[in-house]
């Protein structure tokens, strides 16, 4: 059963009349228990995606053009902004990339997890004062107590980073939104909160939606990944299957040419030439056409549908065997 | 390769001053290593551990607290600065960030000629000729040459890096996270190109970074760093394929996995690492490691040769005793 479904999601930047569409007809759901890894490299519309879907997304300079999304059977495309604070922190909670700029600084640590208490619940002071320590300790912060009495500067990046871990989670979220938690973090720490993540998600039977711009990274947590590219997905499979065999050829190109540890090193890595195209550039095919071995003339004239087969789908004229 | 060291660095120390004044903090703490000429050396370690500054040491861009380095056999920490000016020369580096390395009021050309003005080398006639065929060893169109570095993308901004840094064709390079600011399809592009390079050229690099996978793909031999120690150091090949120090387990564990099913060496090591103002006793690694016994936690443990192929595979730690 899906905890989060969206369905056909565009959004552009810019002046009416000059708008770039970023997102262009994105759709994807994620289950209770489960984690979805939106992937994909700088600039291919994934954290847009990500924001938009929960309505993050400012707005202007965005502009949700088209599309729903559905928390249970609540469409937040038609929710007023009182009605999205209310969701926001209490069903939806969310962990953004930089733990130094996501926290207040002139606030203490236990100041800023009572107030999403305070905001959200009816518990009383010592109700909240026990609730959040008890979060501290599940994310593995030890003395809880002091670390609540203490600033975000004090705290190192992997300590930070779990505190808002915490904060997310704070009230159960059925819906978690990770944007890159851990890319500003060391290898070693990245996996302790990717760790985290999984066995908070088994517990509390989350949906999880990750946006990464590392297809190799992040394989112990994700179980299932949609490849973005140029605003759309490109392709969406289980990892593993993923992994070992990919279907759209801009997945294919991109696996080949990360370097991991079996690289033979007497050969150059595999590179895909050009560029991404921009917003404003693409045209009416195939976003990935221009630097595909495999395009053809249909890929430059028509968009292909992502279509799904079995548990994965494809969005490919002449995909990968 | 020949077998005369290019570069010898022993027990090089770097210390910076504690904030408050009170004592001093080992960034780089009695590190010694050899570089073969075209041989590359890849220094792997979290942030903190003092890679980037023992790169900074050595290239005297930093004065080194104590300790020797010795590049063509020339000792670089006692020469005056003219002398080490006309050694820089042999000597050039490649930084992490293509955006701020590069004055935006430059052009192209004048950014890569700067090297050779500053060390009065040929006419402007000459001076452009020698831009042009840099711009064509790094992969850039001569048209370039006129334009200003916000005109290119990461990938081309850190290819006129590269050219600037080839400029006087120096024979030692310290690339710092050459690839790391990149998106996974532009960082094959640029490794290749330093590959090319190094056959090419002859090149020698101190090659700086957090990713394993990047490492043994570019290096011939390894040296892991922690808390300003080399933990560990050997041959490429011997140091993935037989990790001896828990630490290197642990990051090499870390790595994420193309194929699936491949089992974890370690967990991850438990809380991050200690503050390096005051590191622990003993083994600094010991208050993480699953491994540690008495003895780790009051005796620093010494590099010390176990085996390896060809180059020895040397590593500080007691449970090799």
């Amino acid at each position: 059963m899906s905890v989060f479904r969206v369905e056909d999601l565009a959004v552009s930047f810019g002046p009416a009349g000059r708008r770039a569409r970023v997102v262009d007809g994105v759709s994807f759901s994620v289950d209770r228990g489960e984690t979805l890894g939106l992937v994909g490299e700088s600039g291919c519309g994934k954290s847009v995606t990500l924001l938009s879907s929960v309505r993050l997304q400012p707005s202007p300079p965005s502009h949700v053009e088209r599309g729903s999304a559905w928390l249970g059977d609540t469409d937040l495309m038609k929710l007023d902004a009182k009605a999205l604070r209310a969701l926001w922190g209490s069903r939806i909670g969310v962990v953004f990339q930089d733990p130094m700029t996501s926290l207040n600084p002139v606030f203490t640590i236990g100041q800023q997890l009572r107030e999403t208490l305070a905001v959200h619940t009816r518990l009383s002071a010592a109700e909240r004062e026990e609730r959040v320590i008890a979060m501290l300790d599940r994310v593995g912060i030890n003395a809880p107590q002091r670390r609540l009495r203490q600033y975000p500067h004090e705290l190192s990046g992997g300590l930070r980073q779990r505190v808002l871990i915490a904060m997310a989670l704070l009230l159960h979220p059925e819906l978690l939104l990770a944007d890159e938690p851990t890319t500003a973090l060391d290898v070693t720490l990245q996996a302790q909160i990717l760790a985290l993540l999984r066995e908070l998600r088994d517990e509390l039977g989350m949906g999880i939606v990750f946006v990464t711009h590392d297809l190799g990274g992040r394989r112990n947590i994700k179980n299932r990944v949609a490849v973005m590219y140029a605003g759309r997905i490109v392709e969406s499979a289980r990892v593993a299957d993923l992994f070992r065999a990919p279907r759209h050829p801009y997945t294919g190109a991109l696996l080949a040419s990360t370097p991991t540890l079996d690289s033979p090193k007497d050969q150059p890595l595999a590179t895909i030439e050009g560029m991404v195209p921009a917003p404003a550039q693409r045209g009416p095919g195939c976003t990935f056409a221009p630097r595909c071995a495999r395009a053809g003339e249909r890929c430059r004239a028509e968009a292909p549908a992502l279509i799904p087969d079995g548990d994965r789908a494809v969005a490919c004229f002449h995909p990968l065997s | 390769m020949s077998d005369a060291p290019l570069l010898e660095v022993d027990s090089l120390v770097k210390d910076f001053p504690v904030r408050g004044g009170r004592g001093v903090l080992h960034a780089v703490n009695t590190v010694s290593f050899r570089q073969r000429r075209g041989e590359t050396l890849g220094v792997v370690g979290e942030s903190g551990c003092g890679k980037s500054t023992l790169g900074r040491t050595v290239l005297q861009l930093l004065k080194p607290t104590s300790g020797s380095v010795r590049l063509l056999g020339r000792e670089l920490t006692i020469l005056p600065a003219e002398p080490l000016r006309q050694m820089r020369r042999h000597m050039q580096m490649i930084f992490q960030d293509p955006y701020s390395s590069l004055d935006p009021r430059m052009t192209v050309a004048a950014l890569i000629a700067e090297p050779l003005l500053i060390h009065g080398i040929g006419t402007p006639a000459e001076r452009d000729a020698e831009v042009g065929r840099l711009l064509d060893t790094v992969g850039l169109p001569a048209e370039a040459a006129r334009r200003h570095p916000h005109e290119f993308s990461g990938g081309q901004r850190q290819r006129i890096c590269i050219a600037r840094a080839l400029a006087l064709h120096p024979e030692f390079i310290v690339a710092d996270e050459p690839v790391s600011a990149l998106d996974v399809s532009i960082q094959a592009q640029i490794l290749n190109l330093l590959n090319a390079l190094k056959r090419d050229r002859g090149l020698t690099y101190l090659f700086i970074s957090h990713n394993l996978a990047v490492v043994k793909y570019v290096a011939d031999t390894v040296a892991v760093m922690y808390l300003g120690r080399i933990v560990e150091m050997g041959a490429a090949e011997d140091l993935y394929a037989d990790p001896k120090h828990p630490y290197t387990r642990t990051l090499i564990s870390a790595i994420p996995r193309m194929a699936p099913g491949t089992g974890a060496l370690e967990s991850p090591p438990a809380g991050d690492l200690p503050n390096p103002e005051s590191p622990p006793g003993g083994c600094t690694f010991h208050p993480r490691c699953p491994h540690a016994m008495e003895k780790c936690r009051t005796t620093p443990p010494a590099l010390t040769a176990r085996g390896g192929t060809g180059t020895p595979h040397a590593v500080a730690c007691h449970l090799h005793d």
